[in-house]
């Protein structure tokens, strides 16, 4: 490149305004790099520290460093059971977010305007309340003295109890589910935006019925939105606090909650912190081998990083 | 009987018909292309032959069975449509073979027609590669090629190579139509653009606000336009006023310059003026006041393979091509006389509403 500039006279302010440019996505990005550097880098770089350092109930943080609560999170099966229940919730709720936002979203894009956008604004519209409000709505409807309770009584399915789903999986993936919906409907919205309509209109006439393409040809295009869909609302669940303490209490602890109880009732930080590295790391594992498979999966057929 | 019969066929959306009272036939084989400007509802014509849109009124009927009310799936027709319709998650052999495992057609035996397929759009090389992959015209191709491989008893094509550049396009319709008369599908193509339609079509129907204005074989279409809208959409021309006379034997003829025209037709126009059609390449610049009418050179462009001029006349701006053989003989600003043969000059059907629209210049 230089060296067919050579010739021209002004090659000194060609070439030191090429190298300035260079600089520039760098001075651009580097406020928002360095805040988010010190925001989520340093407290998190904290976090790994403080979970090496020993912990004593009569003395609190130690000083010296240890790997014991690695060892702990990793061999006492009190945590397994809640690592295990925490990703068996995130894996029902992804499950259950697919098969309500995959064809919501496809009903929704099928839809006529202005029916659409109202449909859409409703679908999203909860997103711009807060999680805790949401979650406590749920437990007006589920809870003991709840609407369900009550319908339940009327229609003679429960006893004078009552009926509730506090507390239980149940309760917890059908909160979590309504909240990370809208994740589902966005990502699988997307991919529709790309779709060519006309490949159904194609498929018909080549002889499929139309359940046929849209399992052949509609459904394959758009699952590169359904698996980054999924992603996202599993690596949601699996980190999700407000719900889940809110429905599952103590009773039904997550990784979130524990970490949260080590942290402001045992007053154990290093362990908190060590149960919040394992999840992290997990996390990272997870997504990053499962959009590593969804990339080879598509990239030759939808474009670079399908999902 | 023919083969494909549309009847009557119209589609309103609203108060609006975007097809309007369609009658049209097409014989086995024939290639016969909807030509007309955009938004005269070519598209909405196909989809309804196709069954994806739902007529308001008429019949579609081929070899005497009725389909006006068919499934598409049912119809068995081939589309290639204006975005190919490419299934993008599917390789090009999966894609032609799409059509034939709806059929059940035996895996073996759908190997080999979509081999055979493939190697007549001359893509057999191309197999496994997906869309994505391709260039827009082997795309066309794969399109074709699935369209064709159900061996439909009729093509439908909508602006199949609208989105190819002006040369890939050009060797596409000569492809398209040597592929078409190999397999003999009977065919019915949109098209926008003149040439295409012309250079390709056995009949052309020329389309406008809904309505089919003329159904020609494209030199009649082209040398005998029926109104003034097919005449300026079809090829360019020169729309001229001629005013009503009687010769000296009493008959009606038309004044147009120091011509007088005896035309067949002007026996039910009454008195005043008509509307007359020349086409640019019939006209002949000669010196000047040895023409029929004079006038001066106002711009002179040079398309390669002929010269064309406007030249600013008493008749209004003419518009005059002459062949390329060597230097243009005429320079901007020259005194010029122009001439044509009588049969050159054709006489239009004058309907009100396109004469405000056609904006001829007089
Ligand atoms: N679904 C529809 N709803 C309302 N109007 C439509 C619809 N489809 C087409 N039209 C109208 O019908 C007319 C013809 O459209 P179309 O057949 O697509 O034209 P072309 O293919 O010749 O460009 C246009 O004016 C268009 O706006
Ligand atoms: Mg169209």
């Amino acid at each position: 490149m230089t060296a067919m500039t050579i010739e021209i006279p002004n090659r000194e302010r060609a070439t030191s305004r090429f190298r300035s440019q260079r600089w520039i996505p760098f001075w651009l990005s580097g406020p928002a790099a360095i805040f988010f550097l010190i925001l989520l880098g340093l407290p998190l770089l904290m976090t790994l520290a403080l979970s090496f350092y020993t912990f004593d109930y009569t003395q609190g943080i130690g000083e010296t460093l240890t790997v014991s609560h690695y060892a702990e999170v990793l061999s006492d099966s009190y945590f397994h059971e809640i690592f295990l229940r925490t990703y068996a919730i995130s894996l029902v709720t992804t499950l259950l977010c697919v098969l309500l936002g995959a064809p919501e979203a496809y009903i929704l894009y099928r839809m006529r305007n202005p029916w659409r956008s109202i449909f859409l604004l409703v679908t999203l519209g909860p997103l711009l309340i807060s999680v805790v409000v949401r979650t406590l709505g749920w437990v007006l409807l589920i809870g003991g003295n709840g609407l369900l309770s009550h319908a339940m009584q009327a229609l003679g399915l429960a006893g004078t109890r009552g009926f509730s789903l506090m507390y239980t999986h149940t309760g917890v993936v059908i909160a979590m589910v309504h909240v990370l919906v809208p994740f589902m409907v966005i990502s699988v919205w997307a991919s529709l935006r790309k779709l060519d309509m006309s490949t159904n209109d194609a498929a018909l006439s080549l002889g499929a019925s139309p359940f046929t393409a849209l399992r052949r040809v509609i459904f394959p295009q758009i699952l590169p939105g359904v698996l980054s869909g999924s992603l996202i609302v599993f690596a949601l669940t699996a980190s999700y606090f407000a719900t889940p303490s809110i429905i599952g209490g103590r009773r039904l602890k997550v990784v979130a909650t524990s970490v949260y109880d080590e942290y402001l009732s045992s007053m154990n930080w290093p362990l908190g912190a060590t149960i919040a590295v394992v999840l992290l790391i997990l996390n990272v594992i997870i997504v990053m081998s499962y959009s590593r498979w969804v990339e080879n999966r598509f990239r030759r057929t939808l474009g670079e990083g399908g999902a | 009987m023919s083969f494909l019969t549309l009847d009557a066929l119209t589609k309103r959306y609203g108060d609006v018909a975007a097809v309007d009272d369609l009658t049209l036939s097409l014989e086995q084989g024939e290639f016969v292309s909807l030509l007309g400007p955009s938004g005269c509802g070519k598209t909405t014509t196909l989809q309804m032959i196709a069954g994806f849109v739902a007529p308001s009124a008429g019949r579609i009927v081929m070899d005497d069975r009725d389909m006006t009310a068919l499934a598409p799936s049912a119809r068995g027709f081939g589309i290639v449509f204006q975005s190919y319709a490419l299934f993008p998650h599917m390789s090009v052999a999966e894609n032609v073979g799409f059509g034939l495992e709806m059929r059940k057609v035996p895996k073996s035996e759908r190997m080999r027609q979509i081999d055979e397929a493939l190697e007549l759009v001359r893509l057999g090389h191309l197999h496994s590669r997906y869309p994505r992959e391709l260039s827009g015209g082997q795309r066309q191709r794969v399109a074709l090629a699935r369209a064709l491989v159900i061996k439909p008893p009729l093509l439908l094509l909508d602006e199949p190579l609208s989105n190819l550049d002006a040369k890939l396009r050009e060797e596409m319709q000569i492809e398209l139509r040597n592929i078409q008369r190999d397999v003999g599908t009977t065919t019915l193509m949109v098209t926008h653009d003149q040439g295409e339609a012309l250079s390709m079509s056995d009949r052309v129907v020329v389309m406008d606000q809904g309505r089919a204005m003329q159904i020609d074989d494209p030199f009649r279409a082209y040398e005998e336009p029926a109104d003034i809208f097919v005449s300026t959409f079809v090829g360019k021309t020169n729309l001229l006023e001629g005013r009503m006379a009687s010769n000296d034997e009493g008959r009606p003829c038309v004044e147009l310059g120091l011509q007088r025209l005896e035309m067949a037709g002007l026996g039910r126009v009454g008195g005043g003026s008509v509307r007359l059609s020349i086409r640019p390449e019939r006209l002949e610049m000669t010196p000047c006041r040895q023409g029929l009418v004079d006038g001066r050179v106002q711009t002179r462009q040079f398309a390669g393979d002929h010269w064309l001029y406007q030249i600013d006349t008493p008749m209004g701006l003419l518009l005059a091509t002459c062949p390329n053989c060597g230097p243009a003989g005429f320079e901007v600003g020259d005194d010029v006389g122009v001439r044509w043969n009588p049969e050159a000059v054709r006489l239009l059907n004058d309907t009100p509403t396109q004469t405000a629209a056609a904006g001829a210049p007089l």
